[in-house]
């Protein structure tokens, strides 16, 4: 196992970088940065839709969340793999595509998270802004959004967790990530698989597991800081 | 300044305002007690509309605040509430929480809104706490900023829903001593609160509710000393009580 180690470790960690695009290990978090940017606002503008006055846009985020939730994400990718090339005309690439999947699933998550904490929120936060003049949208902006991404942060980089496990999907339509990179290690090898899937499975895990603690950590420390807030 | 005329409002079928009608007079101290569940609390908040009415009407300045063309947050931005729970922003500094308003309600400038931020400070006893955030501060010292961020905007006037009634006794007289400088300054208060010394010493006038309804208005002397009505002295005997 250290023999494939030391013959791959760059394959696995950058894929076929310079040679072709980024992929490997580089490839995934990258993918599930990318993911995590342009999901984060989306799903911000879903989760204050949900918990909003307008009958319309809480009907419209319930379906998005109700849809993206209740649908295999394999599927979803499938949708925006056959889906993509109609919607734009021309194919984006295995990596745009899987970017897309992404965001339009975890974007329902995190709405859901993001809710939680809108809905967490004493209701005197927002009734004060109200008597001292803030519109609705300023009371969000300035009041209950910065205490919410504070307070859901921790629940936030869980969810990160979950996207960079679910970049390994990313494989079927040939994504050039983590995954991808080591079954092409198998492919050049054959007769290593186990050593091969067990190396990808212990940096997963060795990712993800830091990613966790730390949300556990800072779980810990915003939990301390709100034991002593005023109601 | 306030005209209250036939106000009614219904939670459902609790009824907890019935026909309320009064003034609250420029420059006084008004304060609004009854037992619990009197509707002192909802009549406090229909006056800068946390709370709708559903018949009536109230004026401020001559002006109805139920008119539909109404600019609600600026109409707002002229009273000052102050709540039981402080309601402080705990994610903003002490001095942020007080030139928050100014500044992005009334486009006042840093320098200029954290210079009078400081001098409000100072009148409530609190220099020195800009730098803090709401969780190291006492309840009194909470307060206090609650206070100082209404003042901020130099409302015309000032409402106060029980804001004692969260606090550890010691840290009630510092509370009630802003409040009664605010009131000597000229001030319109209107207060609901327990804290029948503040209304003895501060206050100009007393409403009396009771499940929902007005059982009066006195001058201060004339509820402490002179009422036959029962139902005032078994509340006033109630509280001493306590």
């Amino acid at each position: 196992m250290l023999e494939i180690i030391n013959d791959y470790w760059l394959f696995f960690l950058i894929g076929q970088y310079p040679h072709g695009p980024l992929g490997g290990l580089a490839g995934t978090l990258l993918l599930a940065t990318i993911c995590l940017i342009l999901a984060l606002p989306c799903s911000i503008l879903i989760a204050i839709g949900r918990t909003g006055k307008n009958r319309f846009w809480r009907g419209v985020t319930f379906v998005i969340v109700y849809v993206m939730r209740g649908t295999p994400f394999l599927m979803i990718i499938f949708w925006a793999h056959f889906l993509g090339p109609i919607i734009f005309g021309t194919s984006i690439g295995a990596f745009w595509v899987m970017v897309i999947a992404l965001v339009l699933y975890e974007s329902a998550y995190l709405a859901e998270v993001i809710r939680a904490g809108i809905e967490s929120l004493p209701y005197g936060q927002t009734e004060a802004a109200k008597a001292m003049g803030f519109s609705r949208t300023k009371t969000m902006i300035l009041i209950v959004l910065p205490q919410v991404m504070y307070n859901s942060f921790p629940a936030l980089l869980s969810q990160f967790v979950s996207i960079i496990k679910e970049t390994s999907l990313g494989f079927v339509i040939g994504v050039h990530e983590f995954t991808f990179a080591a079954s092409q290690v198998n492919s050049i090898l054959l007769v290593k698989p186990v050593e091969i899937y067990l190396i990808l499975g212990l940096t997963f895990f060795i990712v993800c597991f830091t990613f966790t603690s730390a949300a556990r950590w800072l779980e810990r420390r915003i939990g301390k800081s709100q034991g002593v807030l005023p109601a | 300044m306030i005209t209250v005329e036939n106000v009614n409002k219904s939670f459902g079928k609790l009824r907890a305002l019935q026909d309320i009608s009064g003034n609250f007079p420029k420059g006084t101290v008004t304060v609004v007690c009854g037992p619990s569940g009197s509707g002192k609390s909802t009549l406090i908040r229909t006056l800068n509309r946390l709370e709708e009415i559903d018949s009536g009407r109230i004026t401020i300045d001559g002006r109805d605040i139920y008119e539909p063309n109404i600019n609600l947050d600026q109409f707002r931005m002229s009273l000052g509430f102050v709540f039981q729970q402080f309601n402080l922003f705990p994610h903003l500094s002490v001095l942020d929480n007080i030139t928050l308003a100014p500044r992005r309600l009334k486009g006042i400038a840093r320098d200029e809104a954290e210079q009078m931020a400081s001098d409000l400070l100072r009148r409530v006893k609190l220099s020195g706490k800009e730098h803090e955030y709401p969780e190291s501060l006492s309840g009194g010292q909470a307060q206090r900023v609650a206070i100082v961020r209404c003042l901020a905007m130099q409302p015309k006037i000032m409402l106060f829903d029980e804001p004692t009634s969260a606090l550890d006794p010691e840290m009630i007289s510092e509370v009630l001593d802003v409040m009664g400088d605010l009131a000597s300054e000229g001030m319109t208060m209107v207060c609901v609160t327990h804290e029948m010394g503040f209304a003895r010493s501060v206050a100009n006038s007393i409403w009396f509710l009771e499940d929902g309804q007005k059982h009066g208005e006195f001058p201060v002397d004339d509820f402490f000393q002179g009422t036959t009505d029962p139902r005032i002295s078994l509340f006033l005997s109630h509280l001493n009580r306590e």
